[in-house]
This record gives C-alpha cells, structure tokens and sequence, in this order.
C-alpha cells in the first residue's frame, strides 16, 4: 500500500498548508477539520484493555472553480506497532445543479446511512461504538467505494428526495478492501440509493440502498454474485430513533448452487435531557445473522447479538465525553460485558 | 452613622424603582424587534423576488446551493446571541444552537458542502456584505435593512405584513 500512504501524507501535508490558501480572498475557498478521540475500556472480551488513542481524522474541502469541489478525508490511526496513515476519502466533484453533481474518487459507501454520515467523525455520533454492521474493518459491507458517482437534491413540494448512483471497482478478495487494486472481478460493482425528507416531518429522513457486485474472495472458487439491499430511517429530533436494516443475498456463478441470505439490523434510541440538553443517554440494540453456508461470510465470526446503553455528554460546543456499556455475543461465543469511557472533538473551521 | 443607617434601607427600593422604569423600557424594545420581523435579503443582482417558506428552508439547510442563474448561494448568517438568529433558527431550521453546529459540521463531513455559513456579527455586516458578495442571502431585523437593499417576499408578504412568516 505505498501508493495509498503517499497519498495519505500529501492530503495531510495539504491540511498542514491549507490555512494560508483559505486567508487569501474574501470568499475563502478551503475549510479544514480535525477529529479525534480517546477512550478507557474494560471488558470481559479477549482483547486488549486500558486506554487507546482514537483515530485523527483531517478533512479538507476546497472550491478549485464556482463548480468543482474537492474533499479529502485522511486518517492516522495508533497501533502497536506503530501509526498507520490512510487516505480514506478523496472526491472531486462537479456541481452541474442542485439535481445532478458529479463526483469521482474514493467515497464513503452509500449503502448503509451511518457509514455515510457518521463514518470516522466519532463526536457527530450519539454512541461511542458503531454498529456491527458498519463497524471499521467488517467484511459485511463495503465500507468504501472507488468509482463515479451522481448525487442529486430533487424538490417534491416542501420535501426533498436524494439519491445517488454510482459504478466502481468491486471488492476484493478479503472483502474489507475497497477496490484499491482495481477491478478484480472483472465486473464492475453497481451502488445506488434513494432518500427522503418529508417536509411535514422535519428531521425525518427515510431511505433505501442497493449494491450489486461480483465477488471472488477465493480465487480458485467460482466468483459469487452479491446482492446487498438496505433501508433506514433516521428520525432526528428529540427523542432520536435511527433503524437500519441490511439484506445480502449471496449467489456463487455455479450450477447446482443456490442463494444464501444474511441479514443484519439495528435499532438506536436517544433522549436529550429536557432540563439538561447537553446530557444525552441512548441505547440500541443490534443484530448479525449468518445464513449457513454463505459463501462469502461463513467461518469470519460475524454471528453477532448486541445491547448497548449508554450516555453522552455535551460538555463543550464541539467536544463530548461518553459512557457506554455493552452486553455483546459473538458468533458462538458466550455473552460478554464491556464499558467505555471516551472523549471526542471535532476542530471545525466551517464559519469565517 | 445616622445618616448612612437612613440611606441603607432605601437602596433596595431605589433598585426596585430602577427596575421598574428599565424593565417595561427594555421589553418594549424586545417587542418592538419581535414585531418588525425578520428581512431576507439577497445580493441587489440575484434574480429572486420571492420564496416560499420551503424554498427558503432547502436554501438555509444546503439543500439547495445554486440560484434558478446556476450562481452559487452563499448563505450569510448571524452570530449567536441575536434576536433575527433566534427568529431562523426556530423558524427556518427547527433547531436549537448545537443541533445547528451539529448540522454544519455534518454537512461538511460529508462533503455535501463547500463550506459552512459566513458569519456576521452585525445587521450592518450583513447587509454590507450581502451587497458585495454575488449570491449571497441573509438575514436582519426588519428595521435594520439598509435603504436600497433587496428584501425577498416569504410566502408572497414582506416584513409587517399580516401572515409574514418570519417574526
């Protein structure tokens, strides 16, 4: 992955330089944030406790012309054995309307709504953990997406419909990648989607995702046709409700073969304190089913059953500190307890 | 010592008769803003002369970022603590203060926008600015709106007219 850490240390070098860039006229063009987060956990699991860095996350938006944008997302994150940099995002795009942009690069993948709205910026979301489903490193979905892609805002009345339509490489073999290498398949991976905001419910948005691929996780095997479908609903307001669920339906291109089915769901409330809106406690419960025989997921121990309260709370304009506990099986394994304490900000340069 | 003892007791009710003839003052002020409404204002060039309140929610929430001209929009908004923010955040957004920054900083998360709002810190700035910079829509208290400014209809009515939405 040179390639990818080269371009890493050019979108961080970017973020480094940006500020002079953005001083120089009165209608700024670069705007810059930083994210991060650090967290104490103990559990029951067999995983390493104590306290741990967060990943920091730069993000860089800047107008080239009237029309074309470009965003960069890099991230550092701490291991042991040493920081890894990656170049998560880089979009350019072009704005044709408010109903048509255009973009190219390496996306967030609109196949599921908390990995495109929350993705690695940790304080925007209520809990600490992201959902299985979406969870940094799964194999379930593909977390990014290397391709083209039309987004578009289309009026209907008061209300808003967003969707979204792209082409790009597909998976590679270990799933978790994101077509860096470019098209193993042979066939390109299909993604696309519909929002909705209806104006009589302000803060409501409800939606529905596809993806289309063909797969070779094992190269000796008969590639597998993979159908993921998704639908959300994300009700903001106070009381918070956000309900996802995914489909996967996997095919292997061979005779006598059938479809498998895996699903996977989850379902988070919150409630910021009336007297106390800072304070904010949720709990959310989700679920990894595993059809037998997947060709793509049996034997990743994804089988997952989960329980998670917690609270959050806004101490500062752009930082939180949170507390959660969770109640998790895994696969085959025994219910475990964790509890997490993090705290996370965003550096916003967003107003002049 | 006798005198100051005849003073003490009357600074409460200096204080009381102070609050008094401030109080009503300060208030009728407060409804005096409140009445006036709340202006949008556009650049003198932008091709718009009226809106609907959904149109002008899609413009403030990002949803919509280029006028009918493809010109880009650029939203000028008031910094916290203003009467006329008060007045958009509860009517156009729906939205306390931290949901808003919550809101920006989402957007531009997600690479929906170029940038966030532009800040202004008086109805003058505002109305300064919104003349200069191509595209521009903002807010101000009613009384405040500069002579010769483009103040857009909501809803078919100006600021003062019955049914005006933004007050």
């Amino acid at each position: 992955m040179p390639v990818n850490r080269m371009l890493a240390a050019a979108a961080l070098l970017a973020v480094a330089i940006a500020p002079a860039a953005g001083q120089t006229e009165l209608d700024a063009p670069v705007r810059l944030m930083l994210f991060s987060d650090a967290s104490y956990l103990w559990t029951e699991r067999d995983v390493s406790e104590g306290f741990s860095l967060g990943q920091v996350v730069g993000h860089l938006n800047a107008v080239l012309a009237p029309r074309l944008t470009v965003a960069v997302e890099a991230t550092v994150t701490s291991r042991a054995t040493g920081p890894i940099a990656t170049l998560e995002r880089l979009i350019l795009a072009y704005d044709v309307s408010d109903a048509l942009r255009l973009s190219a690069g390496r996306f967030h993948t609109p196949i599921s709504w908390w990995n495109t709205q929350f993705h690695h910026g940790l304080w925007l979301q209520t809990s600490i953990a992201r959902p299985a489903m979406v969870r940094f490193g799964t194999p379930l979905i593909p977390v990014h997406f290397l391709g083209v892609l039309a987004t578009g805002n289309i009026p209907m009345g008061g209300s808003t419909m967003v969707y979204e339509a792209g082409v790009g490489n597909g998976r590679e073999p270990n799933l978790v990648g994101a077509g860096d290498a470019g098209e193993i398949g042979g066939a390109p991976a299909f993604v696309g989607g519909v929002r909705f905001r209806p104006a009589a419910m302000p803060g409501l948005e409800l939606g529905l995702h596809g993806y289309l691929d063909e797969v070779r996780a094992d190269p000796a095997a008969a590639p597998v046709d993979e159908r993921i479908l998704g639908a959300h609903l994300a009700w903001l307001p106070n009381p918070g409700v956000i309900f996802e669920y995914l489909h996967f339906r996997h095919e292997p291109e061979l005779a006598g073969t059938e479809a498998t089915t895996s699903d996977a769901l989850y379902v988070q409330l919150g409630y910021k304190l009336p007297a106390h809106p800072s304070l904010q406690p949720y709990v959310r419960y989700e679920s990894v089913g595993i059809g037998a025989g997947d060709p793509l997921f049996t034997g990743l121990g994804l089988g997952y059953e989960g329980v998670i309260a917690g609270a959050r709370w806004d101490f500062a304009d752009f930082a939180a500190l949170k507390g959660e506990a969770r109640f998790e099986e895994f696969a085959a394994d025994e219910r475990r307890t964790s509890v997490v304490l993090n705290a996370s900000f965003v550096v916003p340069n967003l107003f002049d | 010592m006798h005198r100051r003892l005849s003073i003490a007791p009357r600074l409460p009710l200096a204080c009381l008769l102070l609050l008094l003839a401030v109080g009503p003052a300060t208030a009728a002020a407060a409804q005096s803003a409140a009445g006036e409404g709340v202006a949008i204002v556009v650049h003198p060039a932008t091709a718009v002369d009226d809106l609907t309140l959904d149109q002008l929610r899609r413009i403030f929430m990002a949803d919509q970022q280029f006028w009918g001209d493809r010109s880009r929009i650029t939203l000028l908004v008031r910094a916290p603590a203003a009467y006329e923010r008060d007045v958009v955040l509860n009517v156009i957004y729906r939205m306390s203060e931290d949901e808003f920054r919550k809101y920006w900083v989402g957007k531009m998360f997600r690479a929906e926008v170029p940038a966030g709002p532009k800040i202004v810190y008086s109805s003058e700035m505002a109305g300064e600015l919104v003349t200069v910079i191509p595209g521009a829509i903002t807010f101000v208290p009613a009384g405040d709106v500069m002579p010769g400014a483009k103040v857009v209809r909501i809803n078919g009515r100006l600021p003062g007219q019955a049914g005006y939405p933004l007050q």
